[in-house]
């Protein structure tokens, strides 16, 4: 599985990236919503995307809109990972495009139940997916 | 509105962010009496129902260490830009999960780090509100909540 990560915190990167490898995913990363863009602009197709709401220059929700207008990106599940956790908040995002919602501060354990929720975990659940070696 | 953030919420708050992000096993303390002066601020600001700003303040020692378990590195390995980045994105997740106890509608801008303490960092017209100590791996933390002077009295 690979997972690309949109935040404009270097140090929640890291966290995230480190949550996921730890369970075998593959991971990139993207400081922003351009940088996202750019990369699946450029053949990225990842199977799910962690998206940060409050991003400089362009939001989550508008990264989230913006994903859900790239046919090759169908089958990519999108996750927001925000602090934002009203009810209208939620709404606005699923509304977007995103599939889940994770809110700040999360476990590994959350972000692992919510890949499973996706039909993303565990690895070669998803019939798109094969196990990576050493995968758990 | 006279909605305010008690203490207890605030102290819940910052402790739940710190067990889920720095470590469960790194304990906050509360403490009491004169602050230690507190060297690095981050800083987010909530407009809305509520209008103000809300403020985590480091040793640079306390915010180098905090950054070390956010990139899972050491702390003498880490630049002043990432600790500085730890720093940011610890206030922004604390004042978004305070603004989550506000009424709508509520915004939270994108989190400032500067150099200095909570108490001194407020600019314009502000009150300070609240201000609860800890001690974090015998260095001091503290959250700092100041309101717009704009908002007193609505």
């Amino acid at each position: 599985m690979h997972a690309l990560v949109v935040d404009d915190s270097r140090s929640m990167r890291s966290i995230l990236g480190r949550i996921l490898k730890s369970i075998g995913v593959e991971v990139d990363e993207a400081a922003d919503g351009a940088d996202a863009l750019a990369q699946v602009d450029a053949g990225m197709v990842p199977d799910v995307a962690l998206v940060d709401w409050h991003m400089p220059a362009m939001n989550g929700v508008e990264l989230v809109a913006e994903l859900r207008q790239r046919p090759e990106l169908e089958h990519m599940s999108i996750m927001m990972v925000t602090t934002e956790g009203e009810p209208e908040q939620i709404g606005v995002a699923l509304e977007a495009g995103a599939n889940e919602y994770l809110i700040k501060p999360f476990t590994a354990d959350a972000v692992v139940q919510k890949l499973t929720l996706l039909g993303k975990w565990p690895l070669g659940h998803d019939t798109t997916d094969q196990p990576k070696a050493g995968a758990q | 509105m006279t909605t305010t953030f008690t203490e207890d919420a605030i102290s819940e708050i910052t402790r739940m962010v710190w067990a889920a992000i720095i470590d469960p096993s790194d304990e906050l303390v509360e403490r009491a009496g004169e602050a230690p002066r507190r060297e690095l601020t981050g800083m987010v600001e909530i407009s809305g129902t509520w209008t103000g700003s809300v403020c985590l303040g480091f040793s640079r020692r306390a915010a180098r260490q905090a950054a070390a378990a956010m990139f899972g590195a050491d702390a003498d390995a880490l630049d002043d830009d990432e600790v500085a980045d730890a720093v940011g994105e610890l206030v922004n997740v604390v004042g978004g999960n305070l603004k989550g106890l506000l009424p709508p509608p509520a915004q939270l801008s994108l989190p400032s780090v500067r150099e200095g303490d909570p108490t001194t960092v407020g600019t314009g017209r502000a009150e300070l509100v609240s201000e609860l100590q800890f001690d974090w791996c015998d260095e001091p933390l503290s959250v700092v909540i100041w309101r717009a002077d704009d908002a007193a009295g609505d």
